[in-house]
């Protein structure tokens, strides 16, 4: 059997409660999940929740997971990122300081100038920030980062190239995805 | 080009990331303590449940209709299976019972194919028994009554597209609902009380400065920009069900926090006398030995005599590579600054001392290198005497010591029933099922700034709070609600 043999098995299975299925597909891809709420969160402790409160409505939701061998990854890093976004949304003490960001204004008339692309990133949306990592952070293929935001692939690609071309006015739609 | 954009992505990414060899182990350990997921989704996919489905369609249909109608209730805001706590949100209590938010998954979403998944729950006895009363989608910012409890709102913000806000009223005590027209402005900061209502629009991607302000008076059914908040670039946005940056002591009096540290000429808190058309920056001087430190400025807490109190914290930046972010101000003191003429001047501050657990309470989470006093003492709340008026602050970080995330949030709360009602923006949550007593919520009192807490018991029946306890969460919650009681009973 191979690989996407295996992984269906272990869908099927974990659809069905088997818990050593569940954890077979989860444990590799917790780190990625780590990375992702750390990027979206900034704060360890709160990734950390956020991945175990992620894991948890996985398990309990896992009957409703689709017996595709591509479905896991994305449908798990889907609800990390919805567990990151209620957890940003939740904490009362989460400020998004804009007082140091250049105006839109100024990017669009000085493309060359060098942004900070921390903070221009930290402006961003949580799920164009969320569009960012996935792509380019995780590497996800374009296909499954249209699955895990929930979006058609050409959405996932157009929203990209929005992303990237505010971020780096001068990049061509091409460069992006190549 | 594209290659060192992704590389400067995935540096900025990796340069907050280090390795958590034993996460893996503690989730999969975590999971292995949850019972296993209802059968019932796979089986309505099998041919027998099919027909099973279209054997019960008739009867499940006249069902939900009574259910409707209100004949039946059933014991608990969602995890119909019984065996999972859902994600709540704060709701309110009043006349009419108390109200509950289950969020739902899409969070932010308000169209396209996605189906409303936040429920609105109501009980009227106590929490044995609730019932579905709304869907609605977008991300839940609280909800508010009158005070008789008939005419009611809901807002809701569309976070993940438009920004705009939308409005359920009812004028039925929530039986019925209906939405209002989103607005045709991006809302970023709401503050409302029954049906009165001011937002801040502001879109996170197209900066308008200065910003302007609505309001509403009917319950989002008609908006007037009433003035534009100054120094757009100054300010940020919190997030928290039921948070806001405003305050409003009146029509006319009010005051924007903007959460950023104080700097020349801002201090991070404005101040309007007339409706929000021009702000001022309010002026707060350091204590003596403090005039070097950044300092960050709390809400106002109003009192009905007048008297009021800003809490105030003073620090500095851990790692100046975040900047002024107010997300790394390490905290070294807190101090309490009284008014006489209700906001309006702040003076004689006050140091709150870690020695008394009764009057002032800050839990922190156990972040140490980046929040405040946790440096201090990670993990533990701080307990200070608030001088002056009497009152009781409350502020729930994410991690109480020795458990999972906490529900967020502060109550705020006058004492001797001789001030008003204030119990600030407990937005609530926790679904976590090894919190200290079980699963826990809050669930707000009178309108969407006060609170009680309650829990639900083994049987899913949610009751008030238990008196003592352990575990810093639930006698945070048990002391708030003690001295909303207090207050209650002396009004």
């Amino acid at each position: 059997m191979n690989e996407r043999g295996m992984t269906l098995e272990l869908i099927s299975a974990a659809r069905r409660g088997d818990r050593n299925a569940f954890e077979a597909l989860l444990r590799p891809l917790i780190d990625p999940a780590y990375r992702l709420a750390l990027a979206m969160l900034s704060d360890r402790s709160a990734a950390e929740d956020a991945v175990q409160e992620s894991a948890l409505k996985a398990w309990r939701a896992v009957r409703r997971l689709r017996p595709d061998p591509d479905s896991f990854r994305p449908w798990w890093l889907a609800i990390v990122a919805n567990q990151c976004r209620d957890t940003r949304r939740r904490r009362w003490w989460t400020v998004l300081k804009f007082a140091n960001l250049r105006p839109p204004d100024d990017q669009t008339t000085d493309p060359s100038s060098l942004v900070d692309l921390r903070q221009a990133i930290a402006q961003l949306p949580a799920n164009e920030r969320l569009i960012l990592y996935l792509f380019f952070y995780l590497d996800l293929p374009l296909p499954e980062v249209a699955a895990t935001l929930g979006i058609s692939t050409a959405a996932a690609k157009a929203r990209l190239y929005r992303i990237t071309h505010r971020l780096r006015p001068g990049l061509e739609i091409s460069e992006v995805y190549q | 080009m594209t290659d060192r954009l992704a590389d400067e992505i995935r540096a900025l990414a990796e340069a907050r990331y280090a390795a958590n060899p034993g996460l893996a182990n503690q989730v999969v350990e975590r999971v292995r303590q949850e019972p296993a997921p209802s059968r019932w989704a796979p089986w309505a996919k099998t041919p027998l449940a099919v027909a099973l489905t279209v054997v019960i369609l008739v009867p499940v249909l006249g069902f939900g209709i009574l259910l409707r109608a209100n004949v039946f209730r059933f014991p608990l805001p969602g995890g119909e299976s019984g065996d999972t706590t859902p994600a709540l949100s704060l709701g309110t209590t009043g006349p009419g019972g108390d109200w509950v938010v289950r969020r739902g998954l899409h969070l932010g979403r308000t169209s396209g194919s996605v189906p409303p998944d936040n429920v609105l729950y109501q009980t009227a006895d106590g929490g044995r028994t609730w019932t579905e009363r709304l869907r609605f989608n977008g991300g839940y910012d609280g909800m508010s009554w009158d005070a008789i409890g008939r005419n009611g709102t809901l807002w809701t913000i569309d976070w993940a597209a438009t920004e705009a806000l939308t409005v359920y009223g009812t004028s039925d005590g929530g039986l019925h609902w209906a939405r209002r027209a989103p607005t045709t402005f991006p809302a970023a900061i709401v503050y409302f009380r029954g049906v009165e209502g001011w937002v801040l629009s502001q879109s996170r991607t197209l900066h308008l400065d200065p910003a302007p302000i609505y309001r509403t008076t009917d319950a989002g059914a008609t908006w007037t920009n009433v003035g534009t908040l100054p120094h757009a670039n100054s300010w940020g946005s919190t997030s928290g069900v039921g948070e806001n940056q405003f305050e409003f002591a009146s029509a006319r009096v009010g005051w924007f926090r903007t959460g950023g540290l104080a700097a020349t000429g801002d201090s991070g808190l404005y101040l309007t006398t007339d409706g929000g058309h021009s702000w001022t920056s309010v002026t707060v001087s350091p204590p003596t030995g403090l005039d070097k430190a950044d300092m960050i400025l709390g809400y106002p807490v109003l009192f009905a005599d007048g008297q009021a109190v800003l809490p105030v914290a003073f620090g500095h930046i851990t790692d100046p590579a975040y900047g002024r972010d107010p997300n790394h101000l390490a905290v070294s003191a807190h101090y309490v600054y009284t008014s006489a003429d209700g906001g309006l001047t702040w003076t004689n501050p006050q140091k709150l001392e870690a020695r008394d657990q009764r009057r002032w309470r800050t839990h922190v989470d156990q972040s140490a290198e980046t929040r405040g006093a946790r440096a201090a003492a990670p993990g533990q709340p701080v307990h200070a005497v608030l001088p002056g008026p009497e009152a009781l602050v409350d502020h729930l970080g994410q991690r109480p010591p020795g458990g999972q995330s906490g529900p967020p949030g502060a109550a705020i709360r006058g004492a001797h029933g001789r001030r008003r009602k204030h119990l600030a923006n407990v937005p609530v949550a926790s679904d976590h099922p090894d919190d200290v007593l079980g699963p826990s919520a809050w669930v707000g009192r009178g309108d969407h700034r006060s609170a009680q807490h309650q829990y639900p018991a083994a049987d899913d029946r949610w009751r008030g709070p238990l008196a003592g306890g352990s575990g810093t969460m639930t006698l945070s919650a048990y002391h708030a609600t003690q001295a909303m009681q207090t207050a209650d009973a002396s009004q």
